[in-house]
């Protein structure tokens, strides 16, 4: 049953893949279902369509700002227990919400990023609860009236066995609000209590609420890896999921096509963008089995367990909740401006302009990989792992205006040499001891043909371990420059022929595959400086020659 | 600190079909830790729907609340007002209130009794309105820190705390049964 489940979920986002979505939701899962029966002939149903999921994301993105949403304590992610509290914070009584202007200009941006509709007039409500963790009873948020509606996040994934397929699609947003977060509980199970840090309180966040036009877990990990990019490059959120800066539930459901929308179950807990396409794709699943045998799906909360990979339905806050949403009294509403619509008169410290932010609107990473693919003309999948990592835009471009190598051959250092030695050593860009000038001087070098592409490789070792020593420097020092005598290498291919007598005569019966391992010895013994179509040359001809004396009978 | 000075402040709350003004009162003492206006959007209570102002003044925290009385002197409009048991239940159990006994439960009749005059105002063509304060702008901050730092003060307003950190009990106490919460209170003296 799993097997045949996880096989039907990569046919649905294969499929799915080979069509433009996100226009039409209504439409969307109709065209994935006939395209599946297509894709997928192994797995027969007789009577009804098959089922697929519906993902849609509640997204809490933690807006990059030195204070709270409401009081003026810091917003310090490894502070002490309780010392970026305010009284605010505490709920202590006659302490008033206080709005932060930083907070409502990253809501502002990040719908203006995400093709918002930006409300020009938002409110703000109470939802009411009771926790340990929310000391108010209530949250105050934007319920009725958030600040920006209607907006798309277009995400791309790539597909395909080597994953160098480029799909684009689309997830509709219904809504940006601004809102408080909670504090944090501790829960200490051994002493049965629980320990409260107030210091997440009142932190501000924006929610926002991902319509369901997703179908399977790697299409939400997707939209929200891009997300993430997104916030990053508007410097809005800084969203490291591990750190909660970035914090994704899932609302699942699994229907047949045409069909309305199934019972869905929300899925919490998720830290990663990894596994939350693990526990979407488990809990789809988990409900087309329960559908398929006959079951209801239960309406119910489900966390994400990553050591099981599973989903468990989390203990429930006594049935359905009511959060008897009020209008917030103590903050009447937030307008926004253009500069247009200011009324005279009014401190600039005290408006937000509309279309000032917009103009301040960074480059966002798709528009950066548009541009990385036309003006270098590297491969749309390479432009995806440059913006993926931090700084390394940054790093190839100034490799590439300093270097005479061609765009397309520095791309390949970048990613797979440079960015292997980071990856190896858990370095991130900007903490690499190889500088893009030394790396531009190498690729000289090389370009120039005065170093092979193993002996760059070996200078590339030695510039990281970061002696300060030019690559110029390092070729001479190592004696690493190419061998460009003939008559040298051609005694070191004969030096070669005569130690190893077995493949010589093996290729002299016919197998001609034993050249390689030949250059390969002279490769070895040239420290990979000598120029290996001349080896392949030189070998050749001292092999066509009459065997020495020494070689035969 | 202006913005945090203790402010008594009436609200005038519009919505689909009714008024509600209600007094916030303010604290008569620190004891009087937190207050809670609640609405309800009840239906299905004989047919009425409407909104209904609760205010409430718990003393202390959770069961230990009270019902704080309305000013009365307002004719009833609508007839007298009934809150089935069931009902009373749930809202006790969403606000973590205890209205004890039906003393407790004919003085929330009366509260909302108070609220339902304003049915009677004529509200065609005005637009709703959350606040009295609606047309002030609202005050944006610098995101400057100037707050915090304060953890042994608030910490010492907590009963119980370890190593910084404010000690709850594990996850929330569900209210008791009704019949138990009866027979826990049967020496009230309300």
């Amino acid at each position: 049953m799993a097997a045949s489940s996880s096989g039907r979920l990569a046919g649905i986002c294969s499929l799915k893949d080979k069509i433009s979505l996100g226009y039409s939701n209504v439409f969307c899962g109709s065209f994935a279902t006939s395209a599946c029966h297509h894709a997928q002939p192994q797995i027969k149903r007789k009577a009804s369509p098959q089922l697929v999921g519906v993902v849609g994301l509640e997204i809490h993105a933690q807006i990059y700002a030195s204070t709270k949403l409401f009081s003026s304590s810091q917003v310090c992610f490894s502070s002490p227990p309780n010392s970026s509290v305010s009284f605010f914070d505490a709920a202590l009584p006659g302490t008033l919400p206080v709005l932060n202007r930083r907070c409502v200009e990253a809501a502002v941006m990040t719908g203006l990023a995400l093709g918002c509709t930006i409300n020009k007039r938002s409110l703000f409500d109470r939802k009411h609860y009771f926790y340990a963790d929310l000391p108010a009873g209530y949250q105050i948020t934007q319920q009725r009236l958030p600040i920006a509606v209607g907006g798309r996040l277009s995400y791309s994934h790539l597909v395909g066995r080597k994953r160098n397929q480029v799909v684009d699609k689309n997830v509709r947003i219904k809504q940006i609000q601004l809102e408080q977060d909670s504090g944090k509980s501790l829960h200490d199970s051994y002493r049965s209590q629980t320990l409260i840090d107030l210091n997440r309180a009142g932190v501000g966040l924006m929610e926002l609420v991902l319509e369901p036009d997703m179908s399977c877990g790697e299409e939400a990990a997707a939209a929200v890896r891009e997300l993430q990019l997104i916030l990053q490059a508007l410097g809005t959120c800084q969203g490291n999921m591990s750190e909660g800066q970035l914090r994704v539930d899932a609302n699942v459901s699994v229907h047949r096509p045409g069909e309305p929308l199934g019972v869905r179950t929300e899925v919490k807990n998720i830290n990663s963008a990894r596994f939350l396409a693990r526990a979407i794709d488990y809990e789809l699943q988990r409900q087309m089995a329960v559908v398929e045998g006959g079951g209801t799906v239960l309406n119910e909360t489900r966390a994400f367990d990553f050591k099981s990979g599973q989903t468990v339905p989390m203990r429930d806050k006594e049935g359905l909740q009511d959060y008897r949403f009020m209008p917030e009294p103590n903050l009447p509403p937030l307008i926004l401006y253009e500069r247009e619509t200011v009324p005279a008169h009014t401190d600039p410290r005290q408006v937000v302009l509309v279309d000032q932010l917009q103009e301040q609107l960074p480059e966002l990473p798709r528009v950066t990989r548009d541009r990385l693919v036309t003006t270098y003309g590297i491969l749309p999948e390479h432009s995806f792992t440059l913006v993926n990592e931090d700084g390394l835009v940054d790093y190839f471009v100034g490799v590439v205006q300093q270097t005479r190598a061609e765009p397309k051959k520095v791309i390949g250092w970048v990613l797979n040499d440079l960015l292997g030695l980071l990856k190896q050593q858990c370095l991130t860009v900007s903490q690499s001891p190889v500088s893009p000038n030394a790396l531009a001087e190498l690729l000289d070098l090389l370009e120039a043909g005065s170093i092979s592409s193993p002996a760059a490789k070996l200078v590339l070792q030695e510039l990281w371990k970061g002696s300060g020593k030019s690559a110029k420097h390092i070729v001479e020092e190592q004696g690493l420059g190419l061998m460009r005598d003939r008559s040298e290498i051609q005694q070191v291919c004969r030096r070669v022929i005569d130690s190893h007598p077995d493949e010589v005569s093996a290729l002299r019966a016919g197998n001609k595959n034993v050249l390689n391992k030949l250059i390969g010895q002279v490769r070895k013994q040239t420290k990979g400086r000598a120029d290996p179509q001349l080896v392949r040359a030189i070998l050749e001809e001292e092999l066509s020659r009459p065997p020495f004396h020494g070689e035969t009978t | 600190m202006k913005e945090r000075q203790l402010r008594y402040r009436s609200c005038l709350i519009k919505s689909c079909s009714a008024v509600c003004a209600c007094e916030l009162y303010g604290f008569a003492c620190l004891q009087f830790y937190v207050y809670m206006l609640t609405f309800l959007y009840s239906r299905g209570c004989g047919g009425a729907v409407g909104w209904s102002a609760v205010l409430l003044s718990p003393v202390g925290l959770g069961f230990e609340s009270r019902l704080g009385c309305l000013a009365t002197d307002w004719r009833p409009v609508l007839g007298p007002t009934k809150v089935p048991p069931d009902l009373v239940d749930k809202l006790e159990r969403l606000a973590l209130l205890d209205f004890r006994n039906q003393d407790g439960v004919d003085c929330l009749e009366k509260a909302i009794r108070f609220a339902d005059q304003l049915h009677v105002v004529n509200t065609n063509g005005v637009e709703p309105m959350d606040s009295v304060l609606e047309d002030r702008a609202l005050f944006l901050r610098e995101d400057h820190v100037e707050e915090g730092d304060c953890a042994e003060a608030l910490l010492r307003l907590s009963k119980n705390t370890l190593e910084g950190y404010f000690v709850a009990p594990p996850g929330n106490i569900p209210l008791p049964e009704r019949e138990d919460r009866a027979a826990l209170l049967k020496h009230s003296e309300f």
